[in-house]
């Protein structure tokens, strides 16, 4: 579980980047995270993750605060960034090694896991090149498998379909949903009013730095149809690509 | 040309958008200049007496103006091999290269754009050597207006020519070995070449020397090289050129020189804008691709975990080795000196005697000497300073994982500290076999010499964390226009300095080991303090560190 108090972020100036979000992200269940460029998702998640020093509030993880206790709070989640670039000059292999002695993967287990990982996203052909010489979506997945190594009990996504082919979309979908279903938590981001649509039970939609709204997926679909204030969200959510 | 104008300001102001904006870095600026001073007046005093005195011998023989053409063809070849590099990085492997590449501008556009940043380098350089000679050779000479305007002038547009050789060098290089395949090992073999060439270059100079004649004073040898430089200048025609328009004793002379000059540039501009249309897109396009992927059947899964400390050790190990601006600028560069002193000592004749002296001179002051040369050589060791900015945008990577933030600061200062062992060894050799420095003292500096290690890199990587240069683009910009290095120099040379003078002149300190024993004394306690002092920092910083 995941809980936003209150939480406040400007990066300079008056402009807040997020605005007094209060938020919980229950286990079991995939929570999207929608809003249009620039909302302020990626804030959020790199104040969720410790990446970001929040200005004011508090964030919780498994009931482990960020800011308070920031070890035992990273060891239950796993993180994808929005842009994959990182690393570059390790080799897939030692990359997903590294992780594992980072979250204390046993040896027995790493083998194994990681030639099943690779080889469902079709990427074990490449584990011995320089994570340089693959492509974005490749990028993408090498890091999804890192996550899926140390298999957190908190998945935080920040746009994480942006870039997969509709095979790895898809596995990657599953993923998450075998996830939620064993009573986990899934939290990601996304522009996209669609992949929501497909894949959440709950979302929330930011706007500006501020939460416009959250709950089930049919109270969102009838609060898009009764408010006609939100017809400008609504078009920038699905005029996408 | 409107075009050209605005891609040049933008490339200006991306260049600059991040210098000079927050007081700290005024500060270092105003503190770095204070510290440079007196180097600066060392090395302006140097050229005076050398050129005041060159023109005493030379000037009633006629032959003055070749200390105007020696300046300008040892500037120009130092201008040639060190722009290479920069050259290089800039046209050729920038990661903003793709960016521009997609939209329409001309190739000539794009390298002029392009010039920037080794212009800048270039122009730094000979702005502390040009400029001195010129006005020192004024001095001396009494020359008037047309001579300052004349070595104004050359200022501005000598540069240009030794840089557009080896532009033109690179370009077509670049165009016809089709080398960009491989982008990393290019860039390592260029930054080797340049190395190379410039320590064989002194090989050379140092084998050429008569020592007999130089004995009899550099001017009489200078005289007799008269003829050589002269035809040596007849294949650098700017050199002739703006050392003719810069005698200024009749003026129509020396405005047609000067004219000459002028002409001579504006030819090889237009040569580059040429040769830049021509052969920069061969030579560009493809890098981008980046390698081929072979396919491997077998994926060696390493099967024994390590601990965090030491995976991310190997971590920075590796990115350091594999990323070739780091591996020049961190590991390459710093076992030059000691390489280089191997090479001079080899040379000369005199290394027996030295072995001789050697045994005469206290070991107290043996060992001082060593220590204050091996802080030096570690000092301008890079692996440190830029341990935090070597990360880049992707320092986000060190917050998110369960890593503590003590852990990646010993993993960092782990991996400076193995870089520099290999310096060390390297020191270890020339100190042990080329000079047999005894064996006692050698193992009491080895002693001081791995903590002195570890205390310039607790500096370095403090002064990074205070500073650091997180917004590149290209690799080797984490080099470039930096104080760290410097600044970490600097403190370590003014701290130790003073303590190996004072131990040096003290009557009372005259054994070795009393010797040893003070300064291991003084290492361990500002390792103690520094690092106490660093994990607190690290501590209360890591968050912040992205946002400086
Ligand atoms: N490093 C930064 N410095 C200053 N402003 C930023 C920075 N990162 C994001 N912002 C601003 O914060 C707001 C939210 O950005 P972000 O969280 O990245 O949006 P999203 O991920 O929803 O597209 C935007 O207005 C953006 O301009
Ligand atoms: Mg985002």
């Amino acid at each position: 579980m995941i809980q936003f108090q209150n939480v406040t972020k400007s990066y300079s100036g008056d402009k807040k980047a997020v605005d007094q979000l209060n938020l919980t992200i229950p286990d079991g269940k995939i929570f999207g995270f929608l809003g249009p460029n620039g909302a302020g998702k990626s804030t959020t998640i790199k104040m969720l993750t410790g990446i970001l020093p929040i200005d004011e509030g508090t964030i919780t993880i498994n009931s482990f605060d960020i800011s308070k206790h920031p070890l035992e709070a990273k060891k239950t989640f796993g993180y994808v960034p929005d842009s994959p670039n990182m690393f570059l000059r390790l080799k897939g292999i030692e990359y997903l090694n590294f992780i594992g002695d980072v979250y204390d993967i046993p040896t027995d287990q790493r083998k194994e896991k990681i030639e099943y990982l690779t080889k469902e996203f079709g990427i074990y052909e490449v584990l011995n090149d320089a994570i340089q010489t693959y492509s974005h979506g490749m990028r993408q997945k090498v890091i999804v498998s890192g996550v899926l190594l140390h298999d957190p009990d908190v998945w935080i996504l920040d746009e994480p379909l942006t870039g997969l082919d509709p095979k790895s979309s898809y596995k990657l979908k599953e993923m998450m949903r075998e996830h939620a279903r064993k009573g986990k938590t899934v939290f990601f981001s996304t522009h996209v009013l669609e992949v929501v649509e497909q894949l959440c039970d709950q979302v929330a939609i930011i706007n500006n730095g501020k939460l416009e709204f959250t709950g089930q997926m049919d109270d969102m679909r009838e609060k898009f149809n009764t408010e006609g204030s939100l017809e400008q969200l609504f078009l920038e959510l699905t005029n996408h690509e | 040309m409107n075009k050209t104008l605005l891609l040049f300001k933008t490339m200006v102001k991306m260049h600059f958008s991040m210098v000079g904006k927050d007081e700290k870095f005024k500060f270092n600026v105003f503190i770095i200049s204070i510290a440079l001073i007196p180097i600066g007046i060392m090395w302006m005093f140097l050229l005076n007496t050398i050129i005041s005195s060159l023109y005493l011998v030379l000037e009633p023989t006629g032959h003055e103006s070749i200390i105007i053409a020696t300046g300008l063809v040892l500037t120009g070849i130092l201008l040639l091999f060190t722009s290479i590099p920069s050259i290089l990085s800039s046209f050729y492997f920038a990661e903003d290269i793709e960016d521009y590449l997609a939209m329409p501008f001309h190739p000539y556009q794009l390298v002029i754009g392009k010039s920037l940043a080794p212009l800048l380098t270039i122009y730094g350089l000979s702005a502390v050597i040009i400029v001195p000679i010129l006005f020192f050779y004024g001095l001396a000479s009494g020359g008037g207006i047309l001579f300052a305007l004349n070595g104004f002038l050359t200022f501005i547009f000598f540069p240009l020519i030794p840089f557009i050789l080896s532009s033109l060098m690179v370009m077509v290089l670049m165009r016809y070995a089709n080398i960009s395949k491989n982008k990393d090992r290019t860039k390592l073999v260029a930054g080797m070449f340049s190395l190379f060439l410039i320590v064989g270059f002194n090989v050379i100079i140092r084998l050429n020397q008569d020592t007999e004649q130089l004995s009899q004073g550099f001017a009489t040898w200078v005289e007799q090289q008269d003829q050589l430089l002269w035809n040596f200048t007849k294949f650098l025609p700017n050199v002739y050129a703006a050392t003719n328009a810069l005698e200024v004793e009749v003026w129509w002379h020396s405005i047609l020189f000067l004219i000459l000059f002028l002409l001579i540039t504006v030819i090889a501009m237009a040569l580059f804008i040429v040769f830049g249309q021509r052969f920069y897109y061969q030579g560009v396009l493809g890098i981008a691709g980046g390698g081929k992927g072979k396919k491997v059947a077998n994926i060696e899964t390493r099967t024994s975990s390590r601990s965090i400390l030491w995976s991310y050790t190997i971590k920075e190990l590796k990115t350091i080795i594999r990323t070739p601006a780091f591996f020049m600028n961190c590991v390459i560069n710093s076992l030059f000196a000691p390489f280089f002193i191997f090479i001079m000592m080899f040379i000369d004749e005199n290394i027996g005697a030295m072995a001789d002296t050697l045994q005469s001179i206290a070991p107290k002051s043996i060992l001082l000497a060593m220590f204050l040369f091996s802080l030096f050589v570690l000092g301008t060791n890079a692996t440190a300073t830029s341990s935090i900015s070597r990360e880049g945008t992707n320092w986000f990577t060190n917050l998110y994982m369960p890593i503590q933030p003590k852990t990646i600061l010993y993993g960092k200062l782990l991996a400076a500290w193995i870089v520099e062992f290999v310096s060390i060894v390297l020191l270890l050799i020339l100190f042990g076999f080329v000079i047999n420095v005894p064996i006692i003292v050698l193992l009491l500096w080895l002693i001081l010499v791995i903590g002195g290690s570890w205390i310039s890199n607790l500096i370095g990587v403090y002064i990074d964390i205070y500073n650091p240069k997180l917004n590149w683009n290209d690799e080797q910009q984490v080099f470039k226009s930096r104080f760290a290095p410097l600044l970490s120099l600097l403190i370590l040379f003014f701290g130790f300095g003073t303590l190996v003078l004072s131990l040096w002149f003290l009557p009372f300190v005259t054994n070795v080991w009393i010797t040893f024993l003070i300064l291991s004394i003084v290492i361990g306690a500002s390792i103690y303090f520094t690092q106490r002092k660093l994990i607190q920092t690290v501590h209360n910083q890591f968050m912040y560190i992205m946002e400086k």
